[in-house]
């Protein structure tokens, strides 16, 4: 199946981009510690995010506790992964754009 | 808005910080124990038609090692706060020929230890199941190892 690259306004903060991308990364579902620790963010931040991401649709969130120690469980929904697909395309094409760019600009530049 | 040059950058920033998703999925030293502990049972199957001539019945040992297989996996996941698929014959990709591995290590040192058992070499047929578990602790190393490089190319199901 071919994605559509095209940029998603939601994602593209590099915070969300973390979040979206480090849950895609293949497991069911991953901790808040966990993905705060790899996101490499503060709780108010990862939580601040991540209830933007669960309003729109593109994660679903599920607390739980054991014994008194709550924990709260994240995973990417469908759509939260078709969006995330699109929008990392397009910056993959970006990458490329960039890197052609400088080849060019190396290329066209006198020796000296 | 970021730039372009922070745009080109975020992919860079995303392969890091799946690296150390992935670094956490590492397996700690019960769990090593815990599984090296249910290999032996499994692996200590063939003695039971030695020394109990009808055999030992299987069934009540079923729901104990599923159990511990259970619990085993819970901890792990309860440790490193990612909990993973299920592992099947497509997940994960990279780990297809380690899982084959297993079971073909299971089969063949079952029988081994069942003919050297029935020649009369019950020692010999220990050593087998010691290298066995050593084995099979060796390939699960590996599935986690395909599991981990998956996470860090953020090559998961879709």
């Amino acid at each position: 199946m071919t994605v559509e690259a095209r940029q998603d306004a939601l994602i593209h903060p590099i915070t969300r981009l973390s979040i979206c991308g480090l849950l895609a990364a293949g497991a069911d579902w991953v901790e808040f510690a966990a993905l705060r620790d790899a996101a490499g963010i503060s709780d108010s931040v990862l939580s601040k995010q991540s209830r933007v991401l669960e309003d729109a649709g593109y994660l679903k969130v599920r607390k739980g506790a054991v014994g008194r120690r709550p924990r709260t469980w994240f995973q990417l929904t469908p759509e939260g992964r078709r969006a995330l697909e699109g929008h990392l395309a397009w910056l993959a094409q970006l990458e490329q754009t960039v890197s052609a760019s400088a080849r060019d600009l190396q290329r066209a530049r006198p020796v000296s | 808005m970021r730039d372009v040059a922070e745009d080109s950058e975020a992919l860079e920033l995303l392969r890091a910080q799946r690296g150390r998703l992935a670094e956490r999925l590492r397996l700690p030293w019960w769990y090593l124990t815990g599984a090296a502990i249910l290999w032996a049972v499994v692996f200590a199957g063939p003695f039971s038609s030695r020394y109990f001539p009808r055999g030992l019945p299987l069934w009540p040992m079923l729901p104990v090692v599923a159990a511990l297989a259970c619990l085993l996996q819970w901890g792990l996941t309860w440790v490193t706060g990612i909990k993973l698929r299920f592992r099947n014959l497509r997940y994960p990709a990279a780990g297809r020929p380690v899982r084959i591995a297993v079971l073909v290590t299971f089969l063949v040192v079952g029988e081994t230890e069942y003919l050297l058992i029935r020649h009369g070499l019950p020692a010999v047929a220990i050593v087998v199941a010691v290298l066995g578990i050593a084995a099979e602790l060796a390939l699960m190393q590996a599935q986690l190892r395909g599991i981990r490089q998956e996470l860090r190319d953020g090559g998961g199901p879709a």
